[in-house]
């Protein structure tokens, strides 16, 4: 299924059109250092006060900082708050 | 107001605990369950607060997947249903209350009056008892309209009035006439004469035959322009005299103060006292007979229960403040009460001169046993002609 979704990733690179609408890829909004909006999540792996851990599809975003918590979760939107320090893709 | 919304369907603070807490949080997702407040505890913990209409679907997971739902508080909802069929009669009292107080709102309770000076509000309170408003009056009934059209035909001081009555307080705003200015009518056989004494300065006759000239010394009652006319052809012609003539005038006006007076020496006991007002009805908690005497101040303080732009009930509690005091007689500060007697003079000359001016003025001052008198002597410029109807010589 990865395969498939970087195919269609790959597919809306050459198209230039908006990937998240082609292939249903994962998409951030950082506000600030604050607020963090994850779109087209697949779940929530890991929930601490320093690290929230989100299934992205093929892949895994770490999202790190102080004081971190969930303000919302839905199907497919999730807002993560607090102080951010760092958001890696594993 | 979420949060009353909340309240209102009730929510549950659950911690969910075991190896992985997270997919709780997803099989909420994947649910459409809201949740909210957040926040993991120690290692394998989380707590949430969820809506009370969804926590047995969340309790359908319990167990499984090796992660532990544990129901830490409720709020609202079911919650508050059931406290209150515990209070069933401090509801009931709630209830009735409430009622009582949306029926009293149908009712003038309270009576504000604005923007009269010289009619006075008693007067303005009688007319509209006549009319049907008065505390008590079922408001729904009133018809703005006709409370006007009767105020202004019983009250002819009044240009117009309005009438608004918002929960329970009618509020009364008054437009006063205004007087209509003196107009001259000039079929109207007029003389100008002298209202006071004086040294003519300047004459200015607009119509008629001026019998004085600039340089004269006039009387009071003098006449200044005529309104009879000679004439050539005919007999004398009647005509209304106008004009004016400035002059210069002397006055000496007198103020007097006393050299004693009685000074208030307060006690520092102050005595409070409550009264219920019930509608038109006073009832007293207390009998204050002592401080009944003249040396006693005493101040009320009204106040009704009302919440401002809800109700106004016709409940008011009066907290009357006495306090005794003691009359001392002793002596004024004569420095002060000369300037006072000074300026009270300059303001009386300026009252009696008009639209003249003042050339110049001088006091004096002198004393007796009891009295201070002050002594103004002023020299002023005004118009001395006024017009005197004939009339009233023939009257």
């Amino acid at each position: 299924m990865g395969g498939l979704k970087d195919k269609a990733e790959l597919l809306a690179d050459r198209l230039e059109l908006p990937s998240d609408a082609l292939a249903g890829t994962v998409k951030l909004t950082v506000n600030g250092r604050r607020r963090v909006l994850i779109e087209n999540h697949c779940g929530i792996i890991t929930y601490e006060d320093t690290v929230i851990a989100v299934d992205c599809g093929g892949m895994k975003a770490v999202i790190r900082g102080d004081d971190i918590s969930l303000g919302a979760m839905d199907k497919q939107d999730m807002l993560i708050t607090g102080r951010i320090l760092s958001i890696e893709f594993e | 107001m979420e949060k009353l919304y909340n309240l209102a369907r009730g929510t549950v603070r659950l911690e969910i605990s075991g190896a992985e807490p997270e997919r709780i949080l997803n099989f909420c997702a994947e649910n459409g369950v809201e949740f909210w407040d957040t926040s993991p505890k120690a290692e394998y913990a989380v707590q949430i607060t969820v809506h009370a209409a969804d926590y047995p679907l969340l309790q359908s997971q319990n167990g499984k997947n090796g992660v532990e739902l544990r129901l830490i508080a409720g709020r609202g909802g079911k919650n508050i249903t059931a406290s209150m069929k515990r209070r069933l009669a401090l509801c009931i009292g709630v209830g009735v209350c409430t009622m009582l107080l949306a029926l009293s709102s149908l009712f003038v309770w309270r009576i504000d009056i604005t923007g009269n000076d010289t009619v006075s509000d008693g007067v303005i309170l009688r007319a509209l008892s006549e009319c049907g408003v008065k505390n008590g009056t079922f408001w729904p009934a009133l018809s703005s309209d006709e409370v006007r059209s009767d105020m202004l035909m019983k009250l002819p001081d009044i240009a117009w009035l309005s009438v608004n009555v918002h929960n329970s307080c009618a509020e009364i705003v008054i437009h006063e006439r205004i007087e209509k200015p003196d107009i001259v009518n000039e079929a109207e056989y007029v003389d100008v004469k002298a209202a006071k004494s004086g040294y003519v300065t300047k004459l200015s006759a607009l119509e008629g035959k001026a019998l004085v000239q600039v340089g004269d010394t006039v009387s009071k009652g003098d006449t200044l322009i005529s309104g009879t006319v000679d004439s050539e052809t005919a007999d004398d012609r009647q005509v209304h005299a106008m004009g004016s003539v400035q002059a210069r005038t002397w006055y000496e006006i007198n103020a007097q103060t006393p050299l004693y007076e009685s000074a208030k020496t307060e006690k520092r006991h102050t005595r409070t006292s409550l009264s219920l007002v019930f509608g038109k009805n006073l009832i007293k908690f207390t009998t204050d007979s002592r401080n009944n005497s003249l040396s006693c101040a005493k101040i009320n303080k009204l106040r009704y229960a009302a919440l401002s732009g809800a109700f106004t009930l016709p409940v008011g509690i009066i907290k009357q403040e006495s306090t005794e005091f003691t009359l001392q007689k002793q002596r004024i500060d004569e420095n002060a009460a000369i300037e006072r007697l000074k300026q009270n003079l300059l303001t009386e000359l300026k009252c009696r001169i008009g639209d003249g001016s003042v050339s110049q003025t001088s006091f004096s001052v002198s004393k007796s046993d009891e009295l201070l008198t002050v002594t103004l002597r002023a020299e002023c410029i005004e118009n001395i002609g006024v017009e005197y109807d004939r009339k009233n010589d023939r009257s």
